[in-house]
């Protein structure tokens, strides 16, 4: 007597489609990433251990460098126009934060005069930019 | 140019058995180098962020308020970067650890930095690291004269 057996079904995962799914991240990555082109001079951040994670969307990034020289957005700026153009910068759109980017071997008169600037009416949060702790260069230890 | 074509097909409807080879592109790796690709976008990719030390500054207008010594730590970095807390002298690394005992003592006092004009950034964002450290949220710091 024959017994019809059963037809198996065989277990599996499909992916047939994995490779389409594979091409629409990929399409959706190469849309999306931009290259991140910093402007402004080349600088050694201080180091901390303490720093927090801060995005730079909707952020003014300024640089001093260690001559004391400004940079609004990496184009040369005089600190004693900071406050009136960080407003016209608020009145084209929504500045969360100013980020300095400052040379760790700055002198103090360079740096305090930008704070000094950045008190403007209404407060803007100000983030002194850092490198994680052990990373920087130690400065040479004057004699 | 009908006539032309007919005799096109026939000539190949005719006894022509060679197999005509199929031209196509193999599109059979495609998948791995699209894979490849991702994992490669997957891992090259940042967030535009920064470590920072946040600051709340003053608004412009404010006035500045009148506090009692008792409520002011007085720290004085000089030129050199050299620390006095409270007119002793102290290591910047050990910083943290001073104003955390002080604020076991009495929380919420005011830590004045006093900076002098040529000190260097770093020696301030140390200072101003050490106090995030140890949960001091009042910073004021002001310009002191060069030496």
């Amino acid at each position: 007597m024959r017994i019809q057996s059963r037809a198996r079904v065989r277990a599996g995962i499909p992916s047939a489609s994995m490779a389409d799914l594979a091409l629409l991240l990929l399409i959706f990555f190469m849309t999306t990433t931009y290259f991140q082109v910093e402007r402004g001079p080349t600088l050694t951040l201080p180091g901390a251990s303490h720093g927090e994670e801060r995005s730079r969307e909707d952020a003014v990034v300024l640089h001093v460098d260690a001559g004391g020289s400004l940079f609004w957005e990496g184009r040369p700026v005089a600190v004693t126009t900071l406050a009136e153009q960080l407003a016209e910068e608020r009145k084209k759109r929504a500045v969360r934060r100013v980020m300095i980017y400052a040379d760790r071997t700055t002198p103090f008169d360079k740096i305090y005069p930008v704070l000094q600037g950045l008190r403007g009416e209404i407060p803007v949060p100000v983030v002194l930019a850092v490198e994680p702790i052990g990373t920087g260069v130690p400065i040479k230890e004057e004699s | 140019m009908t006539e032309r074509r007919r005799r096109v097909r026939l000539d190949r409807a005719g006894v022509n058995v060679r197999h005509s080879r199929l031209t196509e592109i193999q599109l059979t790796s495609t998948s791995d180098v699209a894979f490849l690709l991702l994992i490669y976008f997957l891992a090259t990719a940042v967030f535009v962020s920064q470590l920072g030390l946040p600051l709340v500054l003053p608004p412009a207008g404010e006035r500045p308020t009148t506090v009692s010594d008792s409520e002011v730590v007085r720290l004085v970095l000089d030129s050199e970067g050299n620390l006095t807390a409270g007119g002793e002298p102290l290591a910047l690394a050990e910083l943290a650890g001073w104003a955390r005992e002080r604020e076991t003592e009495e929380a919420g006092r005011i830590y004045l930095l006093d900076v002098d004009a040529g000190c260097f950034y770093v020696h301030l964002v140390t200072a101003l690291d050490a106090l995030r450290s140890a949960s001091v949220e009042r910073i004021s710091f002001r310009q002191g004269r060069s030496a």
